[in-house]
């Protein structure tokens, strides 16, 4: 009878389990992370000496359906999606400022050279120049919107690291809390509760959502977690803290750092960080952002500097020559700060004239070492100058000392064209000072006799201004044109043919020769002869004075539309900004696409975690109704129990 | 295989957002006319725009050579008129029959033709510029009249505009060259000024062989004559180019619009029908999510 009751007991004991496992899955069917849990029973063993009958069920554990392999599946596709998703949502935002046909660069630089071509059309006109002035001003304030605009999304990287690297260390700690206890359970000897498993995964899976990490057992039952090039977050129930810090020479550029046990700072190298929505912006950021910015910088470095050296070959209205159009943009030079240099060394960094076509989207490394400086190539690591002092120049820029001398082991960040877009300007305010005409003419006597005649010409340099007007005589006699004084070297270059240099000496020496259809040019002048003079016949080079009709150097400045000057004479500035749009928009494509594949793939590895572990009601209502008649039947062996008492107590009156 | 009820739930929310937003994408293209560019077309979408925007800027310069040489070569056969005026009247001049009084009335009329002459060099175009005053158009060019000598304060410069992405054209022809130096008969250069003057002063003296004595100006006349009409060719010659030009552009134009069209602008036929299949794409995702959801034990137990 007793053993009876008991064995009924043990029934009921076991479906009652049953049935809060049960309704603990429906209960959780919808919590996140959460693994099925079923009850492991086995029977009892008849006790020694005994029936050979056995002595009812017992509730031997509470199962966890979790599959490693799977859970594992889950945690990297989160990691991917997440990196993908904060990837290609920046990008996104990136490449819509950029590509957008009237938001974007195109449409400024195209207003301004229309502003060009108009004025070349009616130099004279006050309305026209003042108009050109204008659209100059519409493009600058353009490149310092989108210069603005892409501060803006480095503000936003930044904060967004912030605001990331604390919630992944309230995460971490709890983690670190969630191993003490699971090792405290551990140590108890009892199964660990899967709820508490439950949840330390379910962190695993929010901390891989920000930054990618990897998992690693241990024996004592505590889980482990690092990051990168194997760096510690949690080991045990000690957890270490991420830090955003400055970067080590841009003060306002964050980067991660791990705290140390010790107290000390750990710099994490950028690179190693992958997954998660901190990897996405990290490399957002190196490969997308600083990219856009400092080819948008190059532009207008190349647009202020070309249009400016065209500019001062021109004459204002008042006959003076036409100074800087745009203001250059700077460049920027940062000391390093962590370590400080220890030196007083400061140094300034410039754009060399005549050079931006030079210019790289690089950055670059200044360091001094043993008394020698080097000038290192970030983006691929070349060292492009070297020396013993400074100035050092490389890829169309200069460094200069300012002040200061440098210590042992100084080093500087050096960015020659990323505030290019953020810091030109206009040079030019009044409408008489644009300079639209060339500053030289030529003068056709009307006693020439003969049919020779010189064109207005090109002027391609103003260094040599002073040495005019300059009157050229043809002589028969010398069979060429004299005039010019001892030592000026002349070049004449045949239509179609190769040039040919000439150096006058007064007294040897002193004319070239007219050769019908050839191009001449001396002292910056350059002008094309045709038809044929006669003896005596002169020309005058002279500084073209009340010229206000003259339209040559506005032509000039019209044409450097099309001009490639940039990336070493391979783009114009449109089709520099076109390659710009193109790549980032590819870039943003290819991250779209990676963002799809990533999310299909984590809703894959889901449904096979949920395959084992996930919580299906139809099957948890079977189960109610499983455990329920268990129930009901081991209460049914009770009664009979209480029956057969009775039955027994009945007869023994 | 089990499948959890959370996956259910999930994976449905998800079909239907996806058909959603794959539907919103559509009509946004349908209703604002350019579909979506793959980065390639972006980048070359820039190119054309950029290509439209020089052609604009060639295609208005055509125009203002256009006016520019059509109104010099007004002006040239205004000069031409006068020139034959001028030869008509020295030619009653000579006339052996006339009297002094006769003849100076002739040498009058002769004097303000050349003041009509100079007037005619001093032309201004529409925005007040000298048309014949070289580069410096904001300087007279022509000083003086009838009873002094004439000089030219232009230069020799010649203003040219960009018409095509390969050529300049001029629209302009200095003072110097149309009016000061014409060959003189017996060599040297004389202006057409100069030239009418001297015929003034000849006839109003008279004297016995008046017919060989002018026959050297008469002949200066000539020259300058021919000169005009050899820049009105040369100006015809460069309205022919300023023509050619625009039918380039115009072509160009007509070009870059169809290949704009084609990279940007929406397939009316083909994005219809796609929207209608993604709106029962995204009606049978709802209706089937429905259904699996009311399909429960719970519910028949």
């Amino acid at each position: 009878m007793a053993e009876m009751l008991s064995v009924a007991m043990s029934g009921l004991m076991a479906a009652q389990q049953g049935l809060l496992t049960t309704g603990h899955n429906i209960s959780n069917a919808g919590t996140p992370g959460f693994s099925r849990q079923s009850v492991i029973v086995a029977s009892t063993p008849a006790t020694a000496g005994a029936n050979i009958v056995g002595s009812g069920v017992s509730v031997t554990g509470i199962a966890r359906s979790y599959d490693e392999f799977a859970s594992a599946q889950v945690f990297s596709a989160q990691a991917r999606g997440s990196y993908f998703s904060a990837y290609a949502s920046q990008l996104g935002q990136l490449n819509n400022m950029l590509g957008d046909p009237e938001a974007g660069l195109s449409p400024a630089l195209q207003t301004f050279f229309e502003a060009v071509q108009q004025v070349a059309a009616n130099p004279a006109s006050i309305p026209g120049r003042q108009a050109l002035i204008s659209s100059g001003q519409s493009l600058v304030s353009r490149f310092r919107d989108m210069s603005q605009s892409m501060d803006n999304l480095q503000k936003g990287v930044n904060a967004a690291l912030s605001n990331t690297v604390s919630t992944i260390n309230s995460q971490t700690r709890e983690l670190a809390q969630l191993n003490l206890r699971i090792s405290e359970a551990r140590g108890t000897g009892a199964p660990v509760p899967g709820d508490l498993l439950d949840q330390f995964d379910q962190l695993v899976a929010d901390l891989n959502n920000q930054i990618g990490v990897e998992r690693l057992q241990q024996p004592d039952g505590t889980t482990s977690i690092y990051i990168g090039n194997g760096q510690a977050l949690v080991v045990g129930s000690r957890s270490m803290d991420l830090q955003a810090v400055p970067d080590r020479a841009d003060y306002a550029r964050q980067t991660l750092a791990l705290t140390l046990p010790g107290g000390g700072l750990q710099r994490i190298q950028e690179s190693s960080v992958t997954g998660g929505g901190i990897g996405g912006l990290l490399a957002f950021r190196t490969q997308a952002l600083d990219t856009a910015q400092s080819e948008l910088g190059r532009i207008a470095i190349g647009v202020a500097q070309t249009v400016n050296e065209q500019h001062a070959l021109g004459q204002r209205m008042d006959g003076n020559l036409g100074g800087d159009f745009f203001t250059l943009p700077s460049a920027q030079v940062f000391a390093n700060r962590y370590p400080a240099n220890t030196g007083t060394l400061s140094v300034k960094a410039e754009t060399s004239p005549g050079e931006s076509g030079l210019l790289t989207t690089s950055d670059y490394r200044l360091s001094f070492s043993s008394g020698q400086y080097s000038l290192t190539r970030l983006s691929d690591q070349v060292v492009v100058g070297s020396g013993s002092s400074l100035p050092l120049s490389a890829d169309g820029f200069a460094l200069t000392a300012v002040s200061g001398t440098p210590s042992n082991g100084d080093s500087f960040l050096i960015r020659p064209v990323r505030s290019g877009a953020g810091t030109i300007g206009m040079a030019i305010s009044l409408a008489q000072d644009v300079a639209l005409a060339a500053p030289l003419r030529t003068q056709r006597p009307t006693t020439n006799t003969g049919t020779g005649v010189l064109q207005a010409g090109v002027v391609s340099s103003v260094d040599n201004l002073a040495s005019f007007p300059v009157t050229l005589t043809y002589s028969t006699a010398q069979s060429g044109m004299t005039g010019l004084p001892t030592g000026t070297v002349v070049t004449v270059t045949p239509k179609g043919g190769s040039p040919v240099s000439y150096t006058i000496d007064a007294a040897t020496a002193p004319s070239f020769p007219w050769v019908s259809g050839a191009t001449v040019s001396f002292n910056g002048y350059s002008t094309e002869m045709s038809g044929s003079p006669a003896n005596s016949d002169t020309f005058i080079i002279e500084r073209n004075n009340g010229g206000v009709g003259d339209n040559r150097n506005a032509a000039a400045l019209a044409r450097l539309a099309i001009s490639r000057t940039l990336a070493n004479g391979t783009a114009s500035f449109q089709e520099a900004y076109g390659g710009l749009v193109t790549d980032i928009g590819n870039r943003s494509r290819a991250a779209e696409v990676s963002r799809t594949a990533a999310e299909s793939t984590l809703e894959q590895a889901q449904a096979a975690r949920d395959a084992v572990s996930g919580v299906n009601l139809d099957e948890e209502a079977t189960n109610l109704l499983r455990y329920q008649q268990n129930y009901q039947a081991a209460g049914k062996l009770i009664e009979v129990a209480g029956k057969l008492f009775d039955t027994l107590l009945a007869t023994a009156r | 295989m089990r499948i959890s009820t959370s996956m259910i739930y999930a994976g449905g929310g998800a079909r239907i957002q996806k058909a959603t937003a794959d539907l919103l994408k559509t009509q946004q293209q349908v209703a604002s006319g350019k579909r979506e560019t793959d980065p390639v077309s972006a980048g070359r979408i820039l190119q054309i725009l950029q290509s439209e925007s020089l052609n604009m800027q060639y295609q208005k310069n055509q125009d203002t050579a256009d006016n520019s040489l059509r109104m010099m070569d007004v002006t040239l056969g205004a000069l031409s008129q006068t020139l034959q005026d001028v030869r008509e009247t020295v030619l009653q001049g000579v006339n052996a029959s006339l009297s002094a009084t006769d003849r100076q009335i002739i040498a009058g009329k002769l004097r303000s033709q050349l003041d009509a002459l100079i007037a005619l060099g001093n032309t201004r175009d529409s925005s007040g510029a000298f048309v014949f005053s070289g580069f410096k158009s904001s300087t007279q060019p022509f000083s003086g009249d009838s009873n002094t000598s004439v000089s030219y304060e232009g230069d020799s410069g010649q203003i040219a505009i960009q018409i095509s992405p390969e050529g300049e054209t001029p629209i302009s022809f200095s003072g110097q060259e149309v009016f000061m130096d014409i060959p003189a008969v017996g060599g040297g250069k004389q202006s057409v000024f100069a030239t009418v003057s001297t015929l003034a002063t000849q006839i109003e003296a008279g004297g016995a062989n008046l017919a060989d004595s002018i026959s050297d100006s008469l002949g200066n006349l000539d020259a300058g004559l021919d000169n005009i009409i050899a820049v009105r060719a040369r100006a015809g010659s460069y309205l022919n180019m300023v023509e050619a030009s625009r039918g380039l552009s115009e072509n160009g134009h007509i070009e870059n619009q169809k290949i704009l069209s084609v990279l940007q602008d929406v397939d009316y036929a083909e994005a219809l029908s796609v929207m209608a299949k993604q709106q029962t794409v995204l009606d049978a995702a709802q209706k089937s999510l429905i259904k699996i959801m009311s399909l429960s034990l719970f519910n028949k137990l």
